[in-house]
C-alpha cells in the first residue's frame, strides 16, 4: 500500500500537481488514522494532496487507476491477471510498475500519457462543443519526435515542422526567410479563397456578351459578384515567454490577413492587455507590457469584456492565441462564453500539444468548450494550415 | 482500530447540519491531524455553517474572524489597551517606582486586548476558529497567518511567543474572489463545497423548516435547482432556499402556482436582472418543479 501511495503521488506530480513532502506525510498519517475504505481513502487523499478544484478531475482519473474497485468475486483468476497485464505493461513488456500489487485487479484503463494523441483529440471532441481544426496531424506528430520530416530539402520548410520549443532551444534562429515564405503562402491561399467566395451565380447575359468575342463559344463564363461580407477582427495574443515564437509567427500571418477584415484590432497580453500596432514586417505595443509577468487570462478576458463590449457584435471575429496557462488564477471562462455569444465566432489558436492541455496550471479545458474552433498548432506548419483552414470560413 | 470521532456525522446532524459526502471524513482528518481546513465553494453553499455546526457538535466555543480589505494584526490578533495604560500612568503620577517598572507593568497581559486569533490560542477547551472569507483579506494578512496556522503560535514582542496548549480547530472559507497563495493551501486540508444535490437540499429544507409540507418542499427545491441552471448574476444559495421556504410557510402558501409564491420570490432572487429573467421563465420553472 505504501508503494502504491508513493506511486500515486508521483503520478499526480507528473501531471503538474505540486505536492510538498509535508502534504505527503499528512496523507500517510490520514490514511493510517482513517483507514483504507475506498471512499474515505479517496476523500483523505484529496483533502491532503489536491488543493484546488482544477486539479480534482486529474486526481479522480488517477485514483480510479491506482485504487480501482475490486472486481466481483468469483471471476476467473486467469482473466483478472490478463487484465492486469494489459494495464501495467501496455502489452509490450512484462516489467512491473512500482505500484503493482497482485492482491488487487486493475481495470484496463491506460493512463492519459499512454493514450495516443488521436484518442485524446477524439475524447476532447466528444466533450467540447468547439470544432477542432487539426489539419496537419502528420506522421511526424504520431512518432512523437516533432522534428523535421526527411525529404524536405528546403531548410525553411524544415523549420516549419519543428515544434515551438525546439525553435526556442535551437538558439538565435533567424526566422526571417521562413516567416516571409510562410506569410506568402498564407496570403496566396487567402487570396484564392476570397476569389472563390466572391464568385456568385452565373451571369448569363455577361457570359453571352463575352462569347461574341470568341465567335459564340462560351469559353469564359462570367459570374455575379457577391456583396462583400467583411468582418471585424479582434485578435488577442499571449506575449508570455512560453509561446513567444508562436505569437511572432501568428502576428505576422495576421498582418497579412488584415486586408480581408473591415477593421482589425490587435491586443497583446500577459497579465493585462495592451493595444498593438501591427503592420507588414513590424509589431509595436502602444503601451508598456511586462512580458515576465504571470499570465492571467481571466483578467485579460474581463478587460476585453468591459472595454470592448460595444465593439463586439455578430460581425466581429475574436481570435485568441495562447496556451491557457493561467498560473492557477481564476480562469473566468464564463466571460469567454459571453464573448462568444456576442461575437460571430471565437477561434483559439493553441500552440501546445493536446497531451498537455489541462495539466499543471493549464486552464485551457475550461476555455475550450466556449470556443467555436480550436486550432491545434504545435508547429509553424500546423499554425499555417490550421489558421488558413479556420479563416476560410470567415474571409 | 476505530476511526476517530465515530459519532461526528450524527453529532453534526443533531446540530442541524447535513454534511455532504466526504466532508465528515475531512473534518475527522482536520480534528485528528490538527490541521486547518480550507473550504472553498460558491457563496451560500454552507461553508460558514460548517464551523458553527462543528462547534455545536463538539461543544466547543466558536470564535469568528471576519476578513475584509484592510484587516491587520491589531484587529485579528491583539491590541494594547491604550486607555487603560494611560489611566495607569496618570494614576501613578510618576510618584512610585521607575519608568522601567511602569513600562513592565503596562505591557503585561493585564493590558492586552485579545482578538479572535489570540483568544483561540488561549481558549480552553480548544475553540473552533472560523476565519471567514479569507479571500477578502490582503495577501500580507495571508502571509501573517502562515506562522499561526503552521505552529499555532504567535510572537508578541513585549511578551514573547504564545503557543496554544490545546490547538484550536481552524476552518478557513473562501469564495475564490482572489486566488489564495500556494503556501497557505499547503498548510491546510482542502474541501470544495458545492451546492447540494436535489436530495440533499430537500433533506436540508426538511430539517430547517419542519413546518413545510414535504411535497411543497420538494417543489421548492426542484424550482431552485432549475433556477440555478439559468444564467443568473447570483445563483440562489441554500440559505435563500430556506428563506423562501420560510416565507411561503409564513404566507400560508400551499402550492407554487399561488400568486403569493411569485410575489415572495425576492427572498430567493436578489438582483433586478435575475428577477426579471426568473419571472420570464416562471412557467417553465414551475413545470420543472412539478408544482
Amino acid at each position: 500500500m505504501t508503494q502504491r501511495l508513493f506511486a500515486f503521488v508521483q503520478a499526480l506530480r507528473s501531471q503538474g500537481i505540486d505536492i510538498s513532502p509535508a502534504e505527503v506525510l499528512d496523507a500517510f498519517r490520514g490514511v493510517q488514522l482513517l483507514g483504507v475504505e475506498r471512499f474515505i481513502l479517496k476523500e483523505t487523499l484529496a483533502a491532503c494532496l489536491v488543493k484546488t478544484t482544477e486539479h480534482r478531475p486529474t486526481f479522480e482519473a488517477l485514483f480510479e487507476q491506482f485504487f480501482p474497485l475490486l472486481l466481483p468475486a468469483g471471476r476467473p483468476r486467469q482473466k483478472r491477471r490478463r487484465q492486469h497485464h494489459l494495464v501495467t505493461t501496455g502489452g509490450r513488456n512484462s516489467g512491473r510498475r512500482p505500484y503493482e500489487d497482485h492482491s488487487m485487479s486493475l481495470r484496463p484503463r491506460p493512463s492519459r500519457r499512454q493514450r495516443p494523441v488521436q484518442d485524446l483529440l477524439r475524447e476532447y471532441d466528444r466533450r467540447a462543443r468547439a470544432e477542432l481544426v487539426v489539419p496537419a496531424l502528420s506522421a511526424q506528430r504520431s512518432n512523437g519526435t516533432g522534428v523535421e520530416e526527411p525529404g524536405h530539402a528546403d531548410p525553411h520548410k524544415q523549420l516549419f515542422h519543428r515544434p515551438w520549443t525546439a525553435l526556442d532551444f535551437a538558439g538565435p534562429e533567424d526566422f526571417g526567410p521562413a516567416l516571409r515564405k510562410m506569410v506568402e503562402i498564407f496570403r496566396r491561399r487567402l487570396g484564392r479563397r476570397r476569389k472563390r467566395t466572391n464568385r456568385g451565380t452565373l451571369h448569363f447575359r455577361a457570359t453571352f456578351r463575352k462569347a461574341v468575342s470568341t465567335a459564340g463559344l462560351l469559353a469564359r463564363p462570367v459570374f455575379h459578384r457577391k456583396h462583400p461580407r467583411d468582418l471585424n477582427l479582434v485578435a488577442l495574443c499571449d506575449m508570455s515567454h512560453s509561446v513567444a515564437n508562436a505569437t511572432k509567427f501568428f502576428l505576422h500571418l495576421l498582418a497579412a490577413a488584415q486586408p480581408y477584415f473591415r477593421r482589425a484590432l490587435f491586443l497583446a497580453f500577459v497579465d493585462r492587455a495592451v493595444e498593438l500596432e501591427v503592420g507588414p514586417g513590424h509589431v509595436q505595443p502602444l503601451a508598456p507590457l511586462d512580458v515576465y509577468a504571470r499570465s492571467d487570462f481571466g483578467n485579460v478576458l474581463a478587460t476585453v469584456q468591459t472595454e470592448l463590449l460595444r465593439s463586439l457584435d455578430r460581425n466581429t471575429l475574436l481570435l485568441i492565441l495562447g496556451d491557457g496557462r493561467n498560473n492557477h488564477r481564476p480562469p473566468r471562462a464564463e466571460i469567454l462564453r459571453d464573448l462568444r455569444h456576442r461575437s460571430r465566432a471565437v477561434l483559439w489558436v493553441q500552440p501546445e500539444d493536446p497531451t498537455r492541455w489541462g495539466t499543471g496550471d493549464s486552464a485551457f479545458l475550461h476555455y475550450a468548450p466556449h470556443c467555436t474552433h480550436v486550432v491545434v498548432a504545435p508547429t509553424p506548419q500546423e499554425l499555417l494550415y490550421g489558421l488558413t483552414h479556420a479563416l476560410f470560413r470567415y474571409v | 482500530m476505530h476511526p476517530p470521532y465515530p459519532e461526528l456525522e450524527s453529532q453534526l446532524t443533531r446540530a442541524a447540519y447535513l454534511a455532504p459526502p466526504g466532508l465528515v471524513t475531512v473534518l475527522r482528518l482536520a480534528l485528528t491531524l490538527g490541521k486547518p481546513l480550507l473550504v472553498e465553494g460558491p457563496a451560500g453553499a454552507g461553508k460558514t455553517e460548517i464551523a458553527r455546526a462543528l462547534s455545536e457538535a463538539l461543544g466547543r466555543p466558536l470564535l469568528r474572524l471576519q476578513c475584509y480589505e484592510g484587516l491587520d494584526e491589531s484587529k485579528a490578533l491583539y491590541e494594547w489597551n491604550y486607555h487603560k495604560q494611560l489611566l495607569r500612568l496618570q494614576a501613578d503620577g510618576g510618584r512610585n517606582g521607575s519608568w522601567h517598572e511602569a513600562q513592565q507593568e503596562i505591557f503585561s497581559a493585564e493590558y492586552l486586548l485579545d482578538r479572535p486569533l489570540l483568544k483561540a490560542l488561549r481558549s480552553s477547551p480548544p475553540a473552533v476558529l472560523l476565519i471567514d472569507e479569507i479571500d477578502k483579506a490582503e495577501e500580507e494578512f495571508e502571509a501573517f497567518l502562515l506562522e499561526f496556522l503552521a505552529e499555532f503560535q504567535v510572537s508578541i514582542p513585549e511578551l514573547g511567543t504564545i503557543r496554544a496548549q490545546q490547538p484550536p480547530t481552524v476552518i478557513l472559507t473562501s469564495n475564490r474572489s482572489r486566488e489564495l497563495s500556494d503556501a497557505l493551501r499547503r498548510r491546510c486540508l482542502y474541501f470544495f463545497l458545492d451546492f447540494p444535490t436535489r436530495e440533499q437540499e430537500e433533506a436540508i429544507v426538511r430539517l430547517k423548516v419542519p413546518q413545510l409540507e414535504a411535497k411543497l418542499g420538494a417543489h421548492i427545491v426542484r424550482f431552485v435547482q432549475s433556477a440555478r441552471r439559468l444564467p443568473l448574476r447570483k445563483l440562489p444559495s441554500v440559505a435563500e432556499t430556506i428563506a423562501w421556504a420560510e416565507a411561503l410557510v409564513a404566507l400560508g402558501v400551499k402550492e407554487l402556482n399561488d400568486p403569493h409564491a411569485k410575489a415572495s420570490i425576492t427572498a430567493l432572487i436578489k438582483h433586478e436582472e435575475d428577477l426579471s429573467l426568473v419571472q420570464q421563465r416562471w412557467t417553465s420553472l414551475l413545470n420543472s418543479s412539478g408544482r
